[in-house]
């Protein structure tokens, strides 16, 4: 016990009376860890605001998208719905939804306009990974509302006049007479000046009798068995509606591997690099003070200190410091990723933040450790190999 | 009084680079009791240092028979030799080798750092006795390059004595010190040898220094031989 805790001492005494050459050798440990865990977690963040913006476009890993085109073009919707219904029973799928485009003339203060619409089943939120600004989703039960309920994004909201949606704000639909219906939730615009647009359910499309722009599917399935359900998919569409060729496939943004993953690897190796050159400039600085230590290391070896002390201790000096250097290190990075300036602008996308990535974290923490002990054990190494009466005397 | 130490028929030989053998020692015998007074002196290459390297446990003889404490020390590992020199063995050497970057306390904390238990956690505290003992309570918190040649010294002796050692080692403990300053300190080193009940070996070009032991060792061309005092040494050695 009081083994170790001296150990510990005698390695943070060193590092006490050293402290300027032992801050100057470990600048570039902790500059390293920075850039080695930083890079990390900003390519986190980016790759969460790439996934998010990606999930909205295109849906989640992994999404297949069923748009069925015949040799006259495309498949009326009433039979694409029939045969859609069919293979639904037929795979048991959960997360599936009917989306088509149409549009809406909206009551606002200061007049009608014309806003953008998709009619969709309450498994699109899920399958998009849609985020809430207000309010909430579609539930399957707002099937049953007498009004439609209606999600609409940001724009539309404020051109509204931003109602409490507590309140169940109403607003008039202008499609073939009027209709009333309630804002139930509000997402986030696409781009800043996007133009007034909405989601509604199915059922409501139907009870507005909308005319519906073709229908698209949009099925959720596990990423590792999308290409064979594909497959099938298209084998079954085949059979049923002859003439029809393909028209399944991955709209995801990991349909063809993952597009970050390999910048991330060059930028982790950069920082990689950057971590070794660190490590090479503490080794050097370590390797020249043992030399200066020769006498110091003797007089200790006197005092009973065993080689394997010796070795633990000019280690662990090593060790400890860039620990403390790589702490440092962690926290310089955390303040950058975490930034909220940085933030948005590497994923402006995104309404909540992935909180910093521990693995980085640990990952910096590790290398820095690692470092310590890789640039402590050649030096501990000649340290053992003093003669004691000749290093006092050195 | 016990045997503290038993060298019977040492050698320390050495191989050179052209393969041929360097016998530094040959057929030490000695007996160390506790709280002996033993000096060794002996010209330069006579081997004092390998002697001084065997009898403070940081060596191993080539051949005969080394005995610490009635443990034969050939027979032990490096790491419990380390452990019987750190609790047995203090050693004040010539030029104090204090470590120039800690204080006068941390310096004679340090060999603490390799105690066990009580001596470990209490290192403070049984540092500042020592330092109080040699008369340098005040100056705990200076660093060596601030104190005398003397003071240097005594903390050094401080430092030697802070695990109470069995055994302390002086190598040539005067000769970086003046006459005058040279006589307190091994007064005070006889004193406080004493006191512990320590054997004190004391390796000298000195002569002074070494009438003052009870036994004394002349080392030539490796053999160890006693030394007769003259008369006019004999009071010299009785008065001091």
């Amino acid at each position: 016990m009081s083994a170790f805790f001296s150990t510990i001492l005698e390695a943070w005494q060193e590092l006490r009376v050293h402290k300027v050459r032992v801050m100057l050798s470990l600048i570039g440990v902790a500059v390293s860890v920075a850039a080695l865990t930083g890079v990390l977690g900003l390519g986190d963040v980016a790759r969460e605001g790439m996934r998010d913006q990606a999930e909205r476009q295109g849906g989640r890993a992994a999404t297949l998208d069923v748009n069925l085109y015949g040799e006259h073009g495309p498949v009326p919707a009433q039979k694409t719905i029939q045969l859609m219904d069919g293979l639904t029973a037929k795979y048991k799928f959960t997360q599936i939804t009917r989306t088509s485009r149409t549009s809406l003339d909206i009551q606002f203060p200061d007049g009608v306009r014309s806003a953008q619409a998709v009619t969709v089943d309450p498994a699109y939120g899920a399958i998009h990974r849609v985020a809430m600004v207000q309010g909430r989703w579609f539930s399957s039960d707002d099937n049953q509302l007498l009004a439609p309920a209606l999600v609409v994004n940001e724009n539309t909201w404020r051109m509204l006049g931003s109602p409490a949606l507590h309140s169940n704000p109403g607003v008039q639909l202008r499609k073939d007479g009027p209709h009333s219906a309630v804002v139930i939730g509000v997402v986030r615009n696409n781009w800043p000046e996007e133009p007034p647009s909405a989601f509604l359910l199915q059922g409501a499309g139907d009870i507005l009798g909308l005319a519906l722009e073709g229908a698209e599917y949009k099925i959720w399935v596990d990423p590792a068995q999308a290409d064979q359900i594909r497959q099938s998919l298209e084998a079954d569409i085949s059979a049923q509606l002859p003439g029809v060729n393909g028209g399944v496939s991955r709209m995801d943004y990991l349909a063809y591997g993952d597009p970050l993953g390999a910048v991330q690897w060059v930028v982790g190796g950069i920082a990689g690099l950057i971590l070794l050159l660190g490590a090479l400039g503490m080794l050097t600085v370590s390797l020249v003070t043992v030399r200066h230590r020769v006498r110091e290391i003797g007089i200790r070896r006197s005092f009973g200190a065993t080689s394997g002390r010796i070795f633990v201790g000019v280690m662990m000096e090593s060790v400890v410091a860039t620990t403390v250097a790589g702490l440092v290190g962690v926290l310089l990075a955390v303040a950058v990723v975490k930034n909220p300036w940085i933030e948005s602008k590497l994923a402006p996308s995104l309404l909540e933040y992935p909180p910093f990535p521990l693995g980085a974290a640990l990952l910096g923490m590790a290398a820095a450790v690692l470092v310590g002990a890789l640039a402590g054990a050649i030096p501990a190494l000649i340290a053992v190999r003093v003669k004691v009466i000749d290093a006092i005397r050195f | 009084m016990g045997t503290l130490l038993s060298l019977r028929g040492v050698t320390r030989t050495v191989t050179l680079v052209d393969g041929s053998e360097l016998h530094i020692l040959r057929g030490i015998d000695l007996e160390l009791e506790e709280g002996d007074r033993v000096s060794v002196v002996g010209r330069s290459g006579g081997g004092k240092s390998t002697l001084l390297n065997l009898l403070g446990l940081l060596d191993t003889p080539s051949s005969g028979d080394l005995e610490f404490q009635g443990a034969p020390v050939r027979r032990m590992s490096e790491k419990r030799r380390a452990r019987l020199r750190g609790k047995s063995v203090g050693f004040v050497f010539q030029q104090f080798n204090l470590l120039p970057e800690r204080t006068a306390l941390e310096n004679v904390m340090t060999p603490l750092y390799y105690a066990a238990g009580r001596d470990f956690w209490q290192r403070e505290r049984l540092a500042r006795e020592l330092l109080d003992r040699v008369g340098l309570a005040e100056r705990a918190d200076i660093l060596p390059s601030r104190l005398s040649g003397g003071e240097q010294q005594r903390i050094a002796i401080a430092r030697a004595l802070v695990r109470r050692p069995r055994l302390i080692l002086a190598d040539e403990p005067t000769g970086a010190l003046d006459v005058e300053t040279g006589q307190a300190v091994m007064d005070l080193l006889e004193e406080v040898a004493r006191e512990s009940g320590a054997a004190l070996v004391t390796i000298t070009h000195d002569r002074a220094v070494a009438v003052r032991s009870e036994r004394r060792f002349r080392l030539d061309t490796g053999r160890l031989s006693a030394v007769e005092l003259e008369g006019a040494e004999q009071e010299e050695a009785v008065s001091a």
